[in-house]
């Protein structure tokens, strides 16, 4: 199968940019591996999702697409939290670093499936949602994203009852 | 970015004893950053588990990802599931980072 070379052509982008050294994506030997305790269909999910997404209130205004890119804070973990029972109605999809050419990101479910998990556990192929979905930052500090980000994502997994997490980036 | 800090996540999860899958549209940089098991999506960036308004799609990809999630039997397998953007037109593809990119 064809794919895209992003990385190669991520170098070449930001060489047109002016930026002459070229990012070090992270490069990782053999993963941790755990079997599944139980079938997926006994199983709590909980999805975290690298989506520039946030919750309109019911209460107050939505809140504003900003333009660019969310630097954010690297000294702090940034973790939220998405009720997993959420109408997609309610979740505005707010980051403007996303390339709009092939899909205008309106359609939350492409790219952050809330509603069609609820489908797929009424159907019994999941177990159960947890209570929340979880969203995390993408960051170009691996570091940042190793030392505070992915342990609060363990604690909070933990916290919600995980037995097995999807992950799903934009 | 997005690949590489969902695949560092995951491999963190595991390692504390959470069993998880990654799906993935970018899979090279995945790949390198090597997430314990994963599913890969050919479509442009912004749309992971399936096309816009097109939920029998969004179901399907996911069906296959929960699918594929029992059978992984070593670290770092990618499962490339086989849909495609555009039935017979991968034009997207040598559109990614073209000298328009930045008009969009």
């Amino acid at each position: 199968m064809e794919t895209v070379p992003y990385i190669e052509k991520t170098h070449d982008y930001y060489r047109r940019l002016g930026y002459d050294k070229p990012y070090q994506y992270a490069v990782n030997g053999a993963p941790p591996f755990v079997p599944l305790r139980k079938p997926l269909s006994a199983s709590r999910l909980v999805m975290v999702s690298s989506a520039g997404i946030d919750i309109i209130p019911h209460d107050g205004p939505a809140p504003v697409p900003f333009k660019g890119r969310n630097i954010g804070d690297n000294h702090k973990a940034e973790v939220f939290d998405i009720p997993s029972d959420i109408a997609k109605e309610r979740l505005l999809y707010i980051s403007g670093a996303h390339n709009r050419r092939e899909s205008d990101m309106h359609d939350i479910d492409a790219y952050f499936p809330v509603t069609r998990l609820r489908e797929l556990c009424d159907e019994g192929l999941i177990g159960s949602l947890a209570e929340n979905h979880l969203r995390i930052r993408p960051c170009y500090s691996q570091r940042k994203t190793r030392e505070l980000d992915a342990p609060e994502v363990l604690r909070k997994c933990q916290a919600l009852g995980a037995d097995v997490v999807l992950l799903v980036p934009v | 970015m997005c690949h590489q800090t969902v695949s560092l996540v995951a491999r963190h999860l595991e390692e504390n004893g959470l069993p998880t899958l990654a799906m993935c549209s970018a899979r090279d940089i995945l790949a390198a950053a090597n997430p314990p098991r994963a599913v890969f999506l050919n479509y442009p960036l912004g749309n992971t588990t399936g096309r816009p308004d097109d939920p029998e799609n969004q179901r399907q990809v996911l069906r296959d990802a929960l699918a594929a999630w029992p059978r992984f039997d070593k670290p770092g397998q990618i499962v490339d599931l086989p849909y495609r953007w555009i039935d017979g037109d991968d034009g997207w593809m040598e559109r990614v980072f073209d000298k328009d990119y930045d008009k969009y």
